[in-house]
């Protein structure tokens, strides 16, 4: 209630200017809070240090050696940064958690948790639930959830909502349920079950990565073993993988040639009549060997010794486990890194000799991943990460707008003026970085993904803006700038929290082209930044009329209308062309130029709306006012076929449904509309008015 | 004073007509693209944009119709009856470019053919050279080398299973074999009755088709059906509802043939139809007369290709530890007359050639059907599309005469711009 | 009445006219001809016209389906199946489409209709070893493993659990090839006692149109003491001779040959003289325009959709779907399940019968040799209340 007063009463230029400063600065701070979560929080915690717990803070140190491991996910290889940043992106909506103090923890610094310190992990809050209906859904009834403090959409952790083991049963099975439903159908309630399901796992199996470590079985009777290990000692887990190929081929000599197959799958380990005394006992450890771990996350960790020409998939800890055991192959480079990764899990509480270990198996996986030739880009990405081009830029964009808010209200301040075009420049460049390191970190033109598109179209429109600008110098391309930058940074990240996976995705195959992504889609994309951009400009024009600022300056209108003009133009001519390079691409891929899809029909839409407004302009049907009318409306059909085609999850392009990005949508043409309409009726108000004035 | 022709060429030609059909073709547009969450893409072709008329939801012309009259509206106003000029120069040219478009897409829509062609990769990859190395080029072929390749199939033929024709084949004793075809355009129109009747001098017998059905299927007549004229062997065509584009289950249509000997002897007649056993197709008919042997079969479209194309090896690969698939590929050999070329057709490269394309579209057997099959086969999507390449060339026109045309509007205003600072440097904006 | 007619009269005019015009025979030459080195199909010259229709021909040899490397489900050349048309053996009709060597020290039992071949180990009751082949992929290996895991009480399997399983070669095909330990629940519709310690060990080979399961249950130890035996049958296991290269033309099927049958005319109901052709005809004690009856086809009749769908369409429905008709109630008849419908409407039959205001009850059995049909229609009231009958009087058919 107070702003909307504050605001009316903030008549005098001087408390218009403080509370606009205010504004925009808490803006800028609440976007660079919202985007660039993962500046970490130094506070540390007591570091006491006994022998097997340790509940002290990761080094800097740890911390940097662990971002640059490579793993390999969702087919591709990259950092543990990038990895564990989306990992917690995907399961708290935000790139940080926060542990049972209320100590902000930065990605690495959670996954480190949740793979070295299980129990410890179990109690940060990393699950965002989106509606207290998935709560009750999973039987958390009002009393546990009063004991528990669970009330309200919320950040939780494993232990929060896991307090009963029944409980974590129930989520399983209501996920199985759910996922049996088409993805489309799922309600909102059912999508939160699956998604939280697919979080509590993914801990899970973090927490079991390395669990193995701690795992001995009794080998008194196993032939090899059983003189180190006499009856009441027990083997530990590396021994007895060292042991596994050879156990193999024991067990497969004595199952005989007759099924080569027969191997062991986890459904054996029973008595085979087959088998001797000490066979069975081999037989016995490769199955226990092999549960021990079944319930780690699959997530390649280390490279094949092949080339990468004739083995692509990296080996996670099951594969290797399960290789040996059940085939007996036995990578020694494998054997060596589980073993480092086993003294890691076993020295947590020696913090320096863990670093120690730390290092020997970082350099044992790099040099496996350079040997490959899939280490070069690694450090290249975190820095990419660690830098955040584009939640800076978000933020320097808002600092901007916020400049030149103060230009308009202090117009002698030239200083300030070139300050706020510089920065606005400035920006751009950072953005432009951002988008080429991209670029070399992935060997792509500038868009492949839908989330790659925001970003150009971003860029590419404050470009135009200040383009626009050098061309007239009338202060309002130049104003328009960083919010469009701000804008399209702000739907930018939003959607990133909306996928929750890597933006840096592999492509199916009709899309690894990188002669079409650079043609057709950059010129596509060119066109609909354009065609958004004579929008938003139009904007200027109906508003301005709407709300009657400057009505004796008609110098200012017809200016601004001439940039509606020539934007339209500009969009037109990379829509059209960007269009037939699209059908073009089909023919070579699909034997059809053009096919009705509704991604292409979208791309038409926009081209026969700027059309239309064109060719009505040029046969005098209306003026300026109806030129940025259609705009506008060209600014809703842009909208239509860059986001709103996918929602209707059909088409050769249907990239998946999103419900946020529904909302969204709804939300710009709900605005739209009444942008539109406000403008008819001023058209319809002052009509009379201009007659009058002709008589 | 204007005759009412003029009148209607101005018409023709107007800025109104031309945004009335840019306003009209937008909506149904719209309205195509809306209503495919509820139509197969195919219907909605039929429907929206390959039509005329739309009568519903909302009455609108169709696709078809307003593209035709832009089409006139474009070439009087856009071209012929334009303002020529340096002004108009780049306007000019994007007409012609997008009048080009359209006609080319008319072409296609009346002469394009297409189908399917798949062929068996050999268990192991096979080449010209038979060293297992790809080896992109031409070469000739001996006469004694050409034979040694058949482990890899290989196909001079297309098929289009969406369409069907009746083919009459003479089996000759050398073998050989010519076919006398009927395409489906002119029996489909036999389904609300009627016969047509089809002769030729080489052959002994005229064949009559009657009794089209779209999708049918043999039953055998009941007692109280065992009437002369129908049931031929035992059996009638059964009609089925058919089947919408889209869905899983296919159309089998079938048909009566009656062979009507020259000589006067007896009339011969069957169904054509899909057998009502699930793993087979519709099954020719054997006929003798006299010495000659034929056989009358009711198929899907074939058309013959100018060479002929062997798979030696297909590649399908996904990226490491998904399902998303990276690459698929096919090795293959083009034969024509005495030489043979290696090549390797792929997504977005496909194999032009002679007018023909031949796109990668399809493989299996499917994991589902054979999780790991010995040998897997290549389908090849085969267009003969005489516009091929219109689209690129129009393009480049379009693309062009924009840029002139934007460019030099841009540079006036530029001008203007200067023109307008200079007179005024300073405190425009106060 | 009269207005009536004199309006309809230029509309049937109409109507005829352009009948006629329908009816004018069009003369082409053939336009397209096209020579080629070799035709692109060939079918045996003396195939018959029931051959062609996928029908039991009572002259030659039956009906060609179900082998499971024939065919070409997927997108192929549907005449690519042709190459197979000589030797698409039956596997119908009684005849076992697998032999094998059954192992020493087990015995072959006679299972259920719906498997190939039933074993147990001798002096074993609680062992039971099936091997039986099912139409279409089941669902495919992934669900069938874990159909069976969820019998013996386990876990699904995911998909990259599956494919760690052993492989065991079924006709010279990797079969997945699964071991399970548990409580064995029993199988679909098994009234078996469970057993506590029990073991499954279970073979799927998944073919294109076919899936062969051979399963092995029992006590744990009896079980794991026959693993090597079972293995031994699985290896043993081929396509029956008939079932795979060249049969041999088999005895001609004569309808006389089909079953005749035995059924119980229900209380209140009487056996009425009926049209040639039909087994019996049966009615309601006092019905006048209602009569029952069962109609007996050979081969499969045209199948059971067909059947539905020509009844639907006597009562002016729409046909139904494949999918709707599964959807119809069944019951258990002839050692099968009887597929049943209900429709209302005006019935209009072949011969002429009109009734306004009709029901139309009706059953389909198919059998491996024939379709059995029973079906009763009439006005709507003398049905009334006659549902009851018509189930327990085509429940009580049997075959002679």
């Amino acid at each position: 209630m107070k702003l909307p007063r504050l605001l009316h009463r903030s008549t005098s230029p001087k408390t218009a200017l403080l509370t606009f400063c205010a504004i925009a600065l808490l803006a800028a701070g609440w976007a660079g809070h919202a985007s660039a979560g993962d500046a970490g929080a130094g506070s540390g915690a007591p570091a006491t240090a006994p022998a097997t717990t340790w509940n002290g803070r990761w080094s800097e140190e740890v911390l940097e050696l662990v971002a640059t491991i490579p793993v390999q996910s969702q087919g591709r290889v990259k950092p543990l940064h990038t990895w564990a940043g989306f990992a917690l992106l995907g399961s708290n909506h935000r790139r940080s958690c926060k542990d049972a103090d209320g100590n902000k923890l930065k990605p690495l610094e959670w996954f480190m948790d949740a793979v070295f310190r299980p129990e410890h992990s179990k109690n940060h809050r990393c699950f965002l639930i989106a509606t207290t209906e998935v709560l009750d859904a999973i039987g958390l009834t009002e009393d546990v959830r009063e004991r528990r403090k669970i009330k309200k959409r919320d950040r939780y952790s494993y232990n929060d909502l896991f307090a009963d083991e029944k409980d974590r049963r129930k989520l399983q099975s209501l996920a199985a349920d759910f996922h049996k439903v088409d993805a489309k159908k799922r309600t909102r309630v059912e999508m939160g079950i699956v998604m939280l399901e697919t979080s509590v796992r993914m801990l899970e199996g973090l927490n079991h990565l390395v669990a193995f470590a701690g795992v001995q079985m009794p080998v008194s009777e196993v032939p090899g073993m059983g003189e180190r290990f006499p009856a009441g000692t027990k083997a530990g887990f590396m021994e007895i993988l060292e042991a596994t190929p050879r156990l193999h081929a024991l067990v497969k000599s004595e199952r005989g040639a007759m099924d080569p197959h027969a191997g062991h799958g986890h459904d054996h380990g029973a008595k085979d009549p087959k088998l001797s005394k000490q066979g069975q006992a081999a037989d016995d450890v490769l199955t226990g060997a092999f549960a021990a771990v079944r319930r780690s996350l699959s997530i390649g960790m280390f490279p094949p010794s092949g080339p990468i020409s004739q083995e692509k998939q990296w080996f996670a800890v099951t594969d290797v486990v399960g290789l040996s055991t059940l085939r007996g192959m036995l990578d020694p480079g494998h054997l060596e890194a589980m073993r480092v990764l086993g003294d890691m899990a076993a020295s947590v509480g020696d913090q320096r000799q863990f670093t120690a270990h730390l290092k020997d198996y970082h350099e044992r996986v790099r040099k496996m991943a350079e040997a490959r030739g899939e280490y070069e880009k690694i450090e290249q990405e975190v820095a990419f990460y660690q830098l955040d081009p584009f939640g800076k830029s978000l933020v320097l964009y808002l600092i901007a707008f916020a400049l030149l808010g103060v230009t308009w209200l202090r117009p002698q301040w030239r200083w300030l003026e070139i300050a706020a075009w510089g920065l606005v420049w400035g920006t751009l460049a950072l953005h432009t970085y951002g988008i080429v390191q991209r670029c070399l970190i992935r060997d792509r033109p500038p868009i492949s993904t839908l989330y790659e598109t925001v970003i150009f179209i971003t860029g590419t429109g404050v470009l135009t803006m200040l383009l626009i600008e050098h061309m007239g110098r009338h202060k309002v391309a130049l104003a328009l700038a960083p919010i469009v930058g701000a804008l399209g940074l702000f739907i930018g990240a939003r959607y990133e929290v909306l996928k929750g996976t890597d933006t840096m995705p592999q492509l199916v195959a009709v899309l690894d082209t990188n002669f079409w992504l650079a043609t057709h889609v950059t010129a596509i994309s060119i066109g609909y930044c354009a065609g958004l951009i004579a929008g938003l400009i139009a904007h200027v024009y109906v508003l301005g009329k709407v709300f009657r600022i400057k009505q004796d300056d008609p110098g200012f209108y017809r200016v601004v209308g001439k940039m509606v003009y020539g934007t339209l133009c500009f969009a037109l001519l990379f829509s059209l062309v960007g269009t037939i390079l699209g059908g073009i691409w089909a023919n070579d891929s699909w034997g059809r130029f053009w096919g009705w899809d509704p991604k292409e029909n979208g791309a038409l839409l926009i081209c026969i709306a700027q059309l239309a407004i064109l060719h009505g302009r040029m046969g005098g049907l209306f003026k300026t006012f109806g030129v940025c009318q259609g705009a506008i409306f060209g600014g809703m059909i842009v909208a239509f076929s860059w986001w709103g085609v996918n929602l209707l999850g059909i088409g050769l392009h249907s990239y998946g449904f999103t419900s946020g990005v529904m909302r969204g949508l709804m939300i710009f043409y709900g605005i739209e509309a009444a942008v539109m309409l406000a403008g008819t009726y001023a058209w319809w108000r002052d009509r009379p008015k201009k007659k009058a004035v002709a008589a | 004073m204007r005759t009412f022709w003029q009148k209607f060429i101005d018409f023709l030609g107007s800025f109104e007509l031309a945004f009335a059909l840019l306003v009209l073709l937008g909506l149904v547009t719209f309205v195509g693209t809306m209503d495919q969450q509820n139509l197969s893409l195919y219907d909605v072709q039929k429907k929206y944009f390959e039509s005329w008329i739309v009568t519903s939801p909302v009455p609108m012309f169709g696709g078809r119709l307003l593209l035709s009259v832009f089409f006139v509206n474009m070439i009087v106003g856009g071209i012929v009856r334009i303002r020529k000029g340096k002004s108009t120069l780049g306007i000019l040219i994007s007409h012609v470019g997008i009048v080009a478009l359209l006609f080319g897409s008319f072409i296609e829509d009346q002469f394009k053919t297409e189908g399917q062609l798949t062929l068996w990769a050999p268990e192991r990859f096979s080449d010209i050279n038979g060293n297992g190395v790809f080896d992109p080029g031409e070469r000739f072929l001996d006469s004694n080398n050409n034979g040694r390749f058949d482990d890899g199939e290989s196909g001079a033929q297309y098929r289009d299973p969406d369409t069907w024709e009746v083919a009459v084949t003479e089996l000759m004793p050398t073998g050989a074999a010519r076919e006398y075809v009927v395409p489906q355009e002119h029996f489909e129109k036999l389904e609300d009755g009627g016969s047509t009747r089809y002769q030729h001098g080489q052959l002994p017998f005229d064949v009559v088709l009657s009794g089209y059905a779209r999708n049918a299927r043999p039953r055998p007549v009941t007692a109280g059906e065992a009437r002369d004229g129908i049931g031929l062997g035992g059996f009638v065509l059964a009609s089925r509802p058919a089947v919408r584009a889209g869905e899983r289950a296919r159309n089998w249509p079938g048909l009566v043939v009656t062979l009507q000997p020259k000589d006067g002897s007896r009339a011969q007649a069957t169904l054509l139809c899909k057998s009502a056993s699930e793993s087979q197709g519709i099954i020719p008919w054997p006929v003798r007369m006299g010495e000659r042997r034929f056989q009358v079969d009711l198929r899907n479209r074939v058309w013959d290709l100018p060479f002929r194309v062997r798979l030696n090896r297909f590649v399908h690969e996904k990226h490491p530890g998904i399902q998303m698939a990276k690459e698929y590929s096919s090795y293959v050999t083009k034969f024509q007359g005495t030489r043979a070329t290696d090549l390797h057709i792929t997504m977005n490269e496909p194999l032009r050639h002679e007018g023909y394309t031949l796109y990668q579209s399809g493989w299996g057997p499917p994991p589902e059907i054979d999780p790991n099959p010995s040998r897997l086969y290549s389908t090849f999507s085969v267009v003969a599309n005489p516009s091929d390449q219109v689209p690129l060339w129009s393009c480049l026109v379009i693309a062009l005469g924009l840029l002139i045309h934007f460019m030099r509007k841009l540079v006036l205003h530029l001008k203007a711009e200067s023109r307008r600072r200079t007179p005024k440097p300073q405190g425009e904006m106060a | 009445m009269r207005r009536a007619t004199l309006l309809l009269a230029p509309l049937l005019a109409a109507c005829a006219l352009l009948a006629a015009c329908g009816q004018g025979e069009e003369t082409h030459e053939f336009s397209d001809i096209r020579d080629r080195t070799k035709p692109r199909s060939t079918v045996p010259p003396n195939i018959t016209a029931a051959q062609r229709y996928g029908y039991r021909d009572p002259r030659a040899m039956g009906p060609h389906g179900g082998d499971p490397h024939g065919g070409n489900p997927h997108g192929g050349d549907p005449h690519a199946g042709m190459a197979g048309m000589g030797h698409g053996g039956t596997m119908g009709a009684g005849a076992k489409p697998f032999t094998w060597k059954t192992p020493e020290g087990w015995e072959e039992v006679k299972g259920s209709s719906s498997r190939d071949g039933s074993w147990r180990v001798k002096g074993e009751p609680q062992t039971d070893i099936s091997l039986s082949k099912l139409r279409g992929t089941g669902g495919g290996t992934l669900l069938n493993v874990n159909r069976w895991r969820k019998q013996m009480g386990a876990a699904d399997l995911d998909q990259a659990a599956l494919d760690a399983l052993p492989k065991l070669k079924v006709l010279d095909r990797d079969a997945v090839y699964v071991n399970i330990p548990g409580r064995y629940g029993g199988g679909m519709g098994s009234k078996g006692a469970s057993i506590e310690d029990a073991r499954m060990l279970g073979v799927v080979l998944t073919l294109p149109t076919a899936a062969i399961f051979v399963k092995f249950t029992g006590p744990s130890k009896v079980v794991e003491a026959n693993q090597a035996k079972f293995e031994q049958l699985v290896a043993s296991i081929e396509m029956a001779a008939h079932g795979g290269a060249a049969p041999p033309a088999q005895p001609a099927p004569k309808r006389g040959g089909l079953p005749s049958f035995t059924w119980t005319i229900p209380e209140s109901w009487e056996q009425r003289k009926g049209r040639m052709g039909r087994v019996v005809t049966v009615a309601p004690k006092g019905a006048k325009e209602t009569d029952c009856y069962l109609y007996l086809l050979g081969g499969d009749g045209g199948g059971i959709d067909l059947n539905i769908n020509r009844w639907r369409g006597q009562m002016g429905q729409k046909p139904l779907t494949p999918e709707e008709i599964a959807g119809l109630e069944r019951v258990d008849a002839l050692g099968t399940k009887a597929v049943l419908m209900k429709a209302g409407g005006a019935y209009g039959g072949q011969s002429g019968e009109n009734i306004q205001g009709a029901t139309l009850y009706g059953a389909v059995i198919l059998k491996d040799s024939y379709l059995l049909t029973v079906k009763m229609r009439g006005p709507a009231s003398e049905l009334e209340g006659e549902w009851d009958n018509f189930v327990a009087f085509l429940r009580s058919v049997k075959e002679k």
